[in-house]
């Protein structure tokens, strides 16, 4: 930095200091241009006394939102609801291997019919088992039948024989009362 | 531990940023009122530079300065919206009293006096050249050395004091000489 302008610099800085600083200058040019420095000081105070109201009402602004939390949280959510899912999508799956894998006696003993829609989207191997538990049902059904037919059979046998004894013993019962013997 | 710790870090900063508009707010509005000369503009100018600020406060521990900070975003503003607004003009005499009407809680003596001296002021303002006003604002409002104000307006130091004792030199042509 050159002499003058050093020079320059620290004439300015006495001119141009805190208003409040007082100061005796022997220079006149100084001296006047510190005049014309406090006076233009006087005036840019005098203009902007009138807004100070507005800034006594200015809000302080909210900080600006910390995302330091926002994606360990949105990783937590994301778990849980990945969680949920499969644990879900096991329990369907559950159940269905339950209703494929009942048995065709337990059904049969409950008694229950399985109404129960079945969708079409199931594997082939559930409607096999669908198709063989109801022929299995029809063939105890058929079987029960057959054995009540033959007990009815064996009930009109044995009465058929039993009449014919009871026939014969009351023929004897009359050669006994015809002395016919 | 850490939110408590994260919660006092903030409770601090806005201490700080409240402790920011106290001290330093009317000087703020007071340099963009004089570069601006809308009182609207300056109060919008005015939060604008404080929201930049408060954006951006890790930028200012390291320099230190806290009005010497919000000077350089206030100047920067003021600069950025003389660029982008080309229509924009600054307000004359009657402008300036029609923005800035009397106030009726005042005397007739006070409002005519406030009316002097802020038209005395608009046309000391327009005498000055845009890096004179520019200078002797961030010189008055900011208490900047001239260095920082150098390093403000992007000029070196030499071109920056020959701007200030110019710009004085019309004051006093203005201000004391007139009024003498």
């Amino acid at each position: 930095m050159s002499e003058e302008v050093e020079k320059l610099q620290r004439m300015l800085e006495r001119v141009t200091a805190a208003e409040d600083v007082p100061q005796h200058e022997p220079d006149p040019e100084t001296a006047s241009l510190r005049e014309a420095w406090l006076a233009f000081g006087h005036l840019l105070e005098a203009a902007r006394l009138p807004a100070e109201m507005l800034l006594d009402n200015w809000p302080v602004p909210p900080p600006k939102r910390s995302y330091r939390r926002f994606w360990p949280a949105a990783g937590v959510l994301a778990a849980s609801l990945l969680i949920c899912g499969v644990a879900m999508w096991a329990l369907q799956a559950t159940r269905r291997i339950e209703n494929a894998s009942l048995s065709p006696a337990q059904t049969a003993s409950t008694g229950v019919t399985h109404s129960a829609p079945v969708k079409k989207t199931q594997k082939p191997a559930a409607s096999v088992n669908e198709f063989q538990w109801d022929d299995s049902f029809d063939d105890q059904v058929a079987q029960v039948g057959r054995q009540v037919i033959d007990v009815q059979q064996g009930s009109y046998a044995w009465t058929d024989t039993g009449g014919a004894v009871q026939s014969k013993i009351e023929q004897i019962q009359q050669d006994f009362k015809d002395n016919s013997l | 531990m850490a939110g408590m710790a994260e919660r006092e870090h903030s409770t601090a900063e806005q201490q700080l940023f409240a402790d920011w508009v106290c001290k330093h707010g009317k000087a703020v509005r007071g340099f963009l009122l004089a570069m601006v000369r809308r009182p609207e503009v300056a109060d919008d100018l005015s939060q604008e530079v404080f929201c930049r600020a408060w954006q951006a406060r890790s930028r200012y521990r390291e320099q230190g300065n806290a009005r010497a900070y919000l000077l350089r975003i206030a100047d920067r503003l003021v600069c950025d919206r003389g660029r982008g607004l080309k229509r924009y003009v600054n307000l004359d005499e009657q402008g300036w009293e029609r923005h800035q009407p009397p106030d009726p809680a005042a005397g007739p003596s006070a409002n005519s006096l406030m009316i002097e001296e802020t038209s005395r002021l608009t046309a000391a303002l327009d005498r000055l050249s845009p890096a004179q006003r520019r200078v002797l604002l961030l010189r008055y409002f900011g208490q900047l050395s001239f260095a920082e104000i150098a390093a403000t307006v992007d000029l070196p130091l030499s071109t920056t004091l020959s701007h200030c004792r110019r710009g004085l030199e019309t004051l006093r042509k203005m201000l004391v000489e007139k009024a003498s």
